[in-house]
């Protein structure tokens, strides 16, 4: 089937010069310390946590600094009520949080919540997923409504993952690459202001 | 009969692609005259350029060409997964509990076999302290420890930990038991190649060889000492396995006799304790404790644990984890690769993909905003052209299901990767029965009596040709399967299914 297409309301959304549509009705601390790709989408209710940036070992991080904490690439979408935190931890007796890095074409389902190091290209992530601190999910890879990916856990490419925790299910036919890419576009060419 | 993956389940894919091989190994060169039973969605399709056909996970055969640790990602080289059983041999390990991968955690030495181990947050790192550390396999959801299991579980430096893990399971009587049964069956191998004539167990041998696990004078003397029921399974479906290969070859040679296997272990029968009058205390405190479920095994784990049913987390020991593999594809019938994932390391790229996405036109069902224009249940079809020529294509189906298109013969454009395509002038027209038409696709519908009909159970049949388009060619010229090879061209069924394509016209308007 083809995706439908997502009439949104024009007042609603902020879109920038790069194409990113973004919902005024979504939080985004430090925006400063936030990139996106271009062409994604930030639907209502979400939560980006700019603000969450390191703190030690970044030269030039102090007040005002210009470390990224949340890196999104082109063609994402995150669903209405995403929750994007950068991970932290003690290391060496200091706090500090680390940055997340979305690669392009990765779309996370609604109210999902993201703590992950690092998310790869063409990634698809269902509907109420919480995905622990630190967790590294490679390229092309799909995880299911309501699955649990514990903190630290590393999926590799072409896994569908799901469950609680997030075990690996099977995996993904050699064609997801162009079938998430594709999707992704499709996605974002359907999202479209009501006239 | 044909296992549909998870994918194939999903309602997302109404439209299923048929491969001629109708679910055997050897595919059929013929134009097939209906689809067959090997349905799958195009993502899940393969085109082998050498037969110009649809290939299909059914009929396609599949080699290692590298070994990988999901957790780590480490490769592994072919001799390394034989001896350490195709599982990691650096640090990773499966909770036996939850199979979530297993950190390894610093612990301060004088706790490393209490019970409050408090666990550090930053797993894997080296604390400030200079204090001697231990370190235990620790899971992150489950809180699941090895501390539990013991000294053998306990490690005092954070690496090599396969090597020593090993060494405890090398103990194990399951390991034994395993060996043994290889080198029995690598005698039995052996003895039947060296003579020239293929492996072919006859009844005498499959006779000896489930002798070797009937019951026998052992079995009276000690109720919690017979012939373990799991090798003895073993032995049963390997012989029925290889009974049924020789059948198939026509073979009925009568192999050398290599004697019957002889188990070395003996295990407690694994419902000992139901049907044996056991009154012991300890075996009173076991069975109690089996009717706590927090403690108590998953189904999950005992299936997937290679050792003996264990009932009680508490005794259950982590798995190294398991390898995963990546695998060249080929074409049954020609043997030509049609997938070849790239050697390097975490790579995901392919140096061959002959995927169905790339090479056979993509039919979807339309948007449904089509369907509200027409007053009776229609099915529209979106077909897009995967090649950078543009292609003639044709929609059939075979005269007796009364399906009728409003095209038969479309011309589409060629894929412009760029998605530069000429915009549509004003008032142009679609050609006639085209309800819409840009950039590499066009909207045909498709009506008639099987679309109207009430039966909802009945799949929607059609047969696309395609062939290059030439403009003094208009028509699809229809030809076998394989006649021109290489070429953007061929013949395959696709199946519609009805229940969730077609829409009724009480939709309100969009
Ligand atoms: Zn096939
Ligand atoms: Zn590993
Ligand atoms: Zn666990
Ligand atoms: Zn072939």
């Amino acid at each position: 089937m083809d995706l439908p297409i997502v009439l949104y309301d024009r007042d609603e959304y902020i879109e920038t010069d790069t194409r990113n549509k973004i919902s005024r009705k979504s939080i985004i601390s430090g925006p400063a310390n936030i990139v996106l790709g271009g062409k994604t989408i930030v639907q209502s209710d979400c939560f980006i946590r700019g603000d969450l940036r390191r703190t030690v070992g970044v030269p030039g991080a102090g007040a005002g600094g210009g470390s990224v904490a949340v890196a999104l690439g082109r063609y994402c979408v995150l669903e209405r009520g995403c929750v994007i935190r950068p991970p932290f931890k003690t290391y060496k007796g200091v706090f500090s949080y680390y940055p997340v890095k979305i690669g392009d074409f990765v779309h996370i389902g609604s109210n999902s919540v993201v703590e992950a190091a690092s998310i790869g290209n063409g990634v698809r992530i269902g509907k109420n997923v919480v995905v622990g601190r630190f967790a590294i999910i490679k390229d092309f890879v799909r995880i299911l409504d309501g699955t649990v990916i514990p903190a630290n856990a590393v999926i590799p490419s072409f896994s569908l993952y799901g469950g609680n925790p997030g075990t690996f299910i099977e995996e993904l036919p050699e064609s997801v690459p162009e079938l998430f890419e594709a999707s992704s576009k499709e996605y974002y060419e359907k999202f479209l202001p009501a006239s | 009969m044909i296992e549909e993956s998870q994918a194939a389940k999903e309602p997302s894919h109404p439209i299923l692609y048929s491969c001629s091989c109708n679910g055997s190994i050897k595919p059929s060169s013929d134009v097939a005259t209906g689809p067959t039973t090997a349905l799958f969605p195009l993502s899940q399709l393969y085109f082998c350029d050498s037969c110009t056909d649809i290939r299909c996970p059914l009929c396609t055969s599949e080699e290692f060409s590298g070994y990988f640790c999901p957790n780590c990602l480490f490769d592994s080289v072919t001799i390394a997964v034989k001896t350490e059983k195709a599982r990691c041999n650096r640090q990773c390990f499966d909770c036996p509990v939850c199979f979530s991968a297993l950190a390894v955690v610093p612990v301060p030495l004088a706790d490393s076999t209490g019970t409050a181990v408090v666990l550090s947050s930053t797993a894997t790192t080296k604390t400030d302290s200079e204090a001697p550390m231990s370190y235990i396999l620790s899971c992150p959801y489950c809180r699941w420890d090895s501390s539990s299991l013991g000294s053998d579980w306990v490690f005092d430096k954070p690496t090599g930990l396969a090597a020593r893990s090993n060494a405890v399971a090398s103990q194990h009587p399951t390991n034994a038991e395993f060996e043994a049964l290889r080198s029995h069956f690598e005698k039995v191998l052996a003895a039947n190649t060296e003579t020239g004539t293929p492996y072919a167990p006859s009844n005498s041998l499959t006779a000896s060889l489930t002798s070797a696990i009937t019951p026998d004078g052992r079995q009276g003397a000690d109720p919690k000492a017979r012939p373990s029921s799991s090798s003895s399974l073993v032995v049963m479906r390997v012989s029925k396995l290889l009974a049924k290969a020789s059948a198939k070859k026509g073979i009925s040679t009568k192999p050398k006799e290599v004697g019957d296997f002889q188990s070395t272990v003996t295990w407690p029968h694994p419902w000992t304790y139901e049907t044996e009058q056991d009154d012991s205390v300890a075996e009173r405190e076991r069975a109690a404790a089996l009717s706590d479920f927090g403690i108590t095994s998953s189904l999950a784990t005992r299936v997937l644990l290679s050792e003996e049913p264990l009932s009680l987390n508490s005794q259950l020991r982590p798995q190294r984890t398991q390898l995963r593999t990546k695998r060249i594809r080929k074409c049954r019938s020609c043997q030509n690769i049609l997938v070849r994932p790239e050697n390097k390391s975490g790579a995901t790229k392919f140096t061959i993909k002959m995927i169905g996405l790339k090479y056979l036109p993509s039919i979807t069902v339309a948007n449904p905003a089509y369907a509200y224009r027409s007053a009776s249940p229609k099915l529209f079809l979106r077909i897009a052209n995967p090649y950078d020529d543009d292609l003639c294509v044709r929609l059939s189906s075979s005269a007796t299901t009364g399906v009728e298109f409003s095209a038969t013969d479309i011309v589409l454009k060629g894929l412009n990767e760029f998605g530069e395509y000429p915009a549509p002038k004003a008032g142009e027209k679609f050609p006639p029965g085209v309800v819409d038409q840009r950039e590499n696709w066009a909207v045909v519908e498709i009506g008639g009596r099987l679309v109207e009909s009430e039966d909802s159970a009945t799949d929607i049949q059609i047969r696309i040709d395609f062939s290059p388009y030439s403009p003094d060619r208009t028509t699809v010229a229809v030809s076998p399967v394989g006649s021109k090879k290489g070429r953007a061209e061929g013949t395959f069924w696709i199946v519609a299914r009805k229940s969730p394509v077609v829409l009724e016209n009480d939709a309100p308007d969009p």
